[in-house]
C-alpha cells in the first residue's frame, strides 16, 4: 500500500500509485475501444436521429457507455490527480498551496460525480425525456 | 517540509519552457496533460449535447446546427485525437517500446504528425 516515497497518498484513487497505474491503463483501453465504437458509428451508420437514437440506446451500447463512463470516472481522478499534486504544490505556490491543492481535488471528485450519475442517468434513467 | 538540499527547484517558467520546447518527447508529453483537462472540462458540454441530441428529431437537428456546439465538439474530437494518439505511444513504451533518448524522439514525431493529420480531418469532418 505504499509508495516509493513512504507516505500513502490519501487523494489519490486506490490508495496505491502500483494500483492507480494498471487502473489508468485498463480504463484507457476501455475508452479507446469506446472512441472506436462512437467513432465507428459516424463513418459507417446511416447518421440521422432514429439511427443515432437506436444506436446509442440498444443494449450493448447502454452496457458499454456505463462501463466506459465508470471508466471515464477514474481515468480522470487519476489524470486530475498526477496534475495537481505536480503543480499545486509547495514548491510552486508556496505554503497554501497544500489547501489549495486539497480544495481543488475536492471540486474535481464531486465533477466526477455529478459525469457518472449524469451520464448514467442519460443511458439508463430518466435523463432523456420520452418524446416522439 | 523543508526541502532536503540546497538544489535550486524554483527554475523561471521561462526557463522551463525555452528548454521543453526544443524536446519533442517533452512537447508530446505536456500537451497530454493540456488535451487531457481541455477533455475533463468539455465533459459536461458533451454530455449535454448527447443529452439534447437523443430528445427528439427537432432536438438533434438543431443542437447539430449549432456552430458553437460544432465547434466545442469538435476541440473535444481534436483532444480525444491527441489525448488517444499519444496514450497509444504511451502504451507501446509500457511495453518497453520506443523508451530510448533517440526512438522516443522519433516516437513523438511520428505520433505528432500522426495527430495533426487526424486533427485536420476532423476540423472539416465535424465543422462541414
Amino acid at each position: 500500500m505504499k509508495n516509493n516515497t513512504g507516505t500513502k497518498s490519501a487523494t489519490g484513487l486506490m490508495g496505491s500509485g502500483v494500483r492507480d497505474w494498471v487502473v489508468q491503463r485498463i480504463s484507457a483501453v476501455v475508452l479507446a475501444v469506446y472512441a472506436l465504437a462512437i467513432l465507428g458509428f459516424f463513418l459507417f451508420g446511416t447518421v440521422d436521429f432514429l439511427h443515432w437514437r437506436a444506436f446509442i440506446m440498444s443494449l450493448p451500447m447502454r452496457l458499454f457507455s456505463l462501463v466506459a463512463i465508470v471508466a471515464l470516472s477514474a481515468h480522470a481522478w487519476i489524470g486530475m490527480w498526477t496534475v495537481f499534486t505536480d503543480y499545486l504544490t509547495r514548491s510552486k505556490l508556496g505554503n497554501h498551496a497544500n489547501g489549495l491543492r486539497f480544495v481543488a481535488q475536492a471540486l474535481c471528485v464531486v465533477a466526477i460525480l455529478v459525469y457518472l450519475f449524469w451520464g448514467v442517468m442519460i443511458f439508463w434513467g430518466a435523463g432523456v425525456p420520452q418524446v416522439f | 517540509m523543508k526541502p532536503k538540499s540546497n538544489r535550486p527547484v524554483d527554475l523561471p517558467l521561462s526557463q522551463i519552457i525555452a528548454v521543453n520546447a526544443k524536446s519533442p518527447v517533452a512537447m508530446a508529453s505536456i500537451l497530454h496533460r493540456v488535451s487531457g483537462i481541455v477533455l475533463f472540462l468539455l465533459i459536461p458540454v458533451l454530455l449535454w449535447v448527447l443529452q439534447q441530441s437523443l430528445v427528439s428529431e427537432s432536438q438533434f437537428l438543431s443542437v447539430l446546427a449549432n456552430p458553437l456546439v460544432r465547434f466545442l465538439v469538435w476541440i473535444f474530437v481534436a483532444s480525444t485525437l491527441y489525448h488517444f494518439v499519444m496514450g497509444m505511444k504511451h502504451l507501446f513504451a509500457d511495453l518497453g517500446m520506443n523508451e530510448e533518448l533517440n526512438s522516443g524522439r522519433v516516437a513523438a514525431k511520428v505520433a505528432f504528425v500522426i495527430a495533426f493529420a487526424l486533427i485536420i480531418a476532423s476540423f472539416f469532418w465535424v465543422m462541414f
